[in-house]
C-alpha cells in the first residue's frame, strides 16, 4: 500500500510511504519524528512504519485555512480519530471523534480551520494485515467483514463516535512507547489491537443497548454440540449435520457457539482433538499411527502437522 | 456446571468488568490471569455473589446463583480470599472447624471432627491443631484457611472452589502442593476457579486459562491456545519467550530480563 499525503497549499508532501502489505520478517520498524514550522502550518509529526501497518500522529494549529490532501493507494482498513480544540484554551482536548474505515484506495482534501489545535492520529493497516489481527469470523467485525468483502469504502459506525479515556490511554502508550526493534512492534501490534478492540466496544455497545442473554433452549442445544463433537471426534459431523441434529440453523449455531464458548466449533475440535492426542501420546503410549486414526486425521501427515501447528512441535519430538 | 453470562459490572461508570462469558464443567481448573487492577478480584466478588453484577447472569448448577438461599450455597460454594484478617486468637482446629459451620447444628458432629481432620492432614497443618493462629507464619495461616474452606464443601460432590491468590504466601513445596489438592479435588468431580500470578503454575495446573485486561475479556482457551509470546505481552506488558515441553506438552513462560534506565532515578 501507498500512503501520502500534503498540503494543498505547500510543495512538498508532508509524507510519502510505499509499505509492503504482508508481515515480512526482518523488515525493519521505521520511526520518525519531524516538526515543520513554516507559514501558515505548525506541526509536529510521529510516524511509525512496519509492514501492512502505518501510524501518523500529528499535532497541528495552522494560522490560516488549508487544505490537506491525503491519498491511500490499496486495501487498507484505517482507525482515525481526531481530538480538536481552541487553540487559545489550556484545557484538555474536550472534543474528539473517531471512526474504522475501509478505504479501496482514495484521494481526499479535507480543509482545517485556524486558532483550533488539532491532534490527529490515524493507523492505516493492509486489509492483509488486519484480517490477521482480528480473525474474519470475530462477531465484532461481521458486517464490516462482509461490507469490506464488497470492495466498496465503508465506515464501520454510521457517525463518527467520541473517544474514550481508554483510547486515549491506548494512543498515548503506542505513541510513547520506548521500546525498540522486534518487542516495539510486538508492542504496536498489542496496542492496535486494543484500539480497535475499544473501537469495535462502543459502537456495538451503541447498537445494541440491551444485552441479549442465551435462551435456555439454546444453551442446551450448545451443550449438546459440545458433547457430540467431544464423542465423536474420530469421524465428526460436518457444521451443517451439527446444526441438523441440535435442530437449528447453521449459522445460528456457529455465531452462538462462538459467542458462548468464545471458540469457533472448528478450532473446538481442533482442540480436543489435540487434548485427546496428548493424553493418548503421554499416559497410553500410543503409536503416532494409532493416534492419528483414534483422532480422526486419518493420514498420519495430516495429524502431525495439524500436531506441529497446535503444540509447536511434532509428536516425534516427544520425549517419553 | 457454573455458567457465566456476558456479566458487566461497573462502579460510578468505570467498567470494572465487561462482558464477561465462561463455563466451568465439573472436573475443570479455570485460571484467572491478569495484570494488578484487570478485574480479577473483582470477578470473583460476582462469582461468590459479594457483588450484583449490573447485568448478565450467573447459573450455578442450572440454578440462578442469586435464586440459591445462603445456606444452601455455603454447603457447595467456597472461596478463599487474597486477604484474611483475623484479630481473635483462636486455635487453628477451631478456625477449621468454622468450615462447618453450615453442616451442623450447636455441636459439630463426629463427621464434621473427621472432615477437619482430612482437610487439616491433606493441607499439613495437623501439627499446629492447639496451636494459637495467630502465633503462625503467614503461610502457615493461608493452609489453615485453604483447609477451612476446604471442609465447608469436602463432602458435597459438585462444589464450586474459588481460590483468590491461594498461594501468595506459600513456600515453594506448598504452592504445588496447594494446586495439586486443587486439581485432585476438581479431578474428584469440583469445579474450580484460580487466580494465580504464575503463568507457569497456571499452564501446569489449569485447564482453561481466561485472561483479563481492564475487565475485559481478551484470551481464554487452553494454556496452549493462549500463552504464546504476544498474548502474554499484551496482558503484562512483559517480554517473554515460550517454549512446548516436550515431556508434559504443557507451554513454560520465560521471561525476559527487564531493565530500568538510571536517569528515572535522579
Amino acid at each position: 500500500m501507498l500512503v501520502k499525503s500534503k498540503i494543498v497549499e505547500l510543495a512538498d508532501w508532508l509524507f510519502e510511504e510505499e509499505i509492503p502489505d504482508g508481515y515480512v520478517p526482518d523488515k525493519p520498524l521505521v520511526e520518525n519524528k519531524i516538526t515543520i514550522h513554516t507559514e501558515p502550518v505548525h506541526m509536529e509529526n510521529f510516524q511509525l512504519s512496519t509492514s501492512g501497518l502505518f501510524i501518523l500522529h500529528s499535532k497541528m494549529q495552522f494560522d490560516r485555512p488549508v487544505q490537506i490532501l491525503t491519498e491511500i493507494e490499496g486495501e487498507t482498513i484505517t482507525s482515525q480519530f481526531i481530538f480538536f480544540k481552541p487553540a487559545a484554551s489550556k484545557l484538555p482536548y474536550g472534543m474528539s471523534r473517531h471512526n474504522i474505515r475501509y478505504i479501496p484506495s482514495v484521494k481526499s482534501v479535507h480543509q482545517v480551520e485556524p486558532g483550533i489545535e488539532y491532534t490527529y492520529f490515524i493507523a492505516v493497516i493492509s486489509k492483509e494485515y488486519y484480517l490477521n489481527l482480528i480473525k474474519r469470523d470475530s462477531l465484532l467485525h461481521q458486517q464490516f467483514v462482509h461490507e469490506i468483502e464488497k470492495g466498496e469504502y465503508t465506515s464501520f459506525a454510521e457517525e463518527d463516535l467520541m473517544a474514550t479515556y481508554e483510547m486515549q490511554h491506548t494512543i498515548a502508550e503506542l505513541i510513547e512507547s520506548k521500546k525498540k526493534g522486534e518487542i516495539r512492534r510486538l508492542h504496536t501490534e498489542s496496542r492496535i489491537v486494543e484500539l480497535l478492540m475499544y473501537q469495535f466496544e462502543q459502537y456495538n455497545e451503541k447498537n445494541d443497548q440491551a444485552v441479549s442473554l442465551f435462551h435456555d433452549e439454546d444453551v442446551q442445544r450448545l451443550e449438546q454440540a459440545r458433547q457430540i463433537l467431544e464423542q465423536r471426534i474420530a469421524n465428526p459431523p460436518t457444521q451443517k449435520e451439527l446444526a441438523a441434529e441440535v435442530l437449528t440453523s447453521e449459522s445460528k449455531l456457529r455465531k452462538d457457539f462462538k459467542e458462548y464458548f468464545s471458540v469457533t466449533i472448528h478450532d473446538y475440535l481442533t482442540r480436543i482433538r489435540m487434548e485427546k492426542a496428548k493424553s493418548y501420546l503421554l499416559d497410553d503410549k500410543m503409536t503416532v499411527y494409532e493416534v492419528a486414526l483414534l483422532t480422526g486425521y486419518g493420514h498420519q501427515n495430516n495429524f502431525s502437522s495439524a500436531f506441529k501447528k497446535y503444540y509447536g512441535i511434532s509428536p516425534i519430538e516427544l520425549k517419553m | 456446571m457454573l455458567r457465566v453470562e456476558k456479566i458487566n459490572y461497573e462502579v460510578k461508570g468505570r467498567k470494572l468488568l465487561k462482558d464477561i462469558t465462561f463455563q466451568v464443567r465439573k472436573g475443570e481448573i479455570l485460571a484467572v490471569l491478569g495484570a494488578n487492577g484487570a478485574g480479577k478480584s473483582t470477578l470473583m466478588g460476582v462469582l461468590c455473589g459479594e457483588k450484583k453484577p449490573n447485568s448478565g447472569q450467573i447459573h450455578f448448577n442450572g440454578k440462578l446463583l442469586s435464586a440459591y438461599d445462603a445456606a444452601t450455597l455455603s454447603k457447595c460454594r467456597a472461596l478463599l480470599s487474597q486477604q484474611q484478617q483475623m484479630t481473635l486468637s483462636f486455635k487453628v482446629e477451631e478456625i477449621v472447624l468454622m468450615g462447618r459451620y453450615p453442616h451442623y447444628k450447636n455441636t459439630p458432629t463426629a463427621h464434621d471432627y473427621k472432615v477437619v481432620a482430612e482437610t487439616m492432614e491433606l493441607c499439613g497443618v495437623t501439627a499446629f491443631a492447639d496451636r494459637d493462629f495467630l502465633s503462625l507464619s503467614g503461610g502457615e495461616q493461608q493452609r489453615v484457611h485453604l483447609a477451612r474452606v476446604l471442609a465447608q464443601i469436602w463432602d458435597s460432590p459438585d462444589a464450586l472452589l474459588l481460590l483468590d491468590e491461594p498461594i501468595s504466601a506459600l513456600d515453594l513445596h506448598y504452592q504445588q502442593k496447594v494446586l495439586a489438592i486443587a486439581r485432585a479435588l476438581a479431578r474428584k468431580g469440583f469445579m474450580v476457579v484460580l487466580i494465580v500470578h504464575d503463568v507457569n503454575f497456571a499452564a501446569m495446573y489449569a485447564d482453561r486459562i481466561l485472561m483479563l485486561k481492564h475487565g475485559r475479556k481478551l484470551f481464554h482457551g487452553t494454556p496452549v491456545e493462549v500463552l504464546a509470546q504476544k498474548e502474554i505481552y499484551t496482558i503484562f506488558s512483559v517480554e517473554s519467550n515460550v517454549i512446548m515441553n516436550p515431556r508434559t506438552l504443557k507451554p513454560y513462560v520465560q521471561l525476559e530480563e527487564m531493565e530500568i534506565d538510571l536517569e528515572l532515578f535522579r
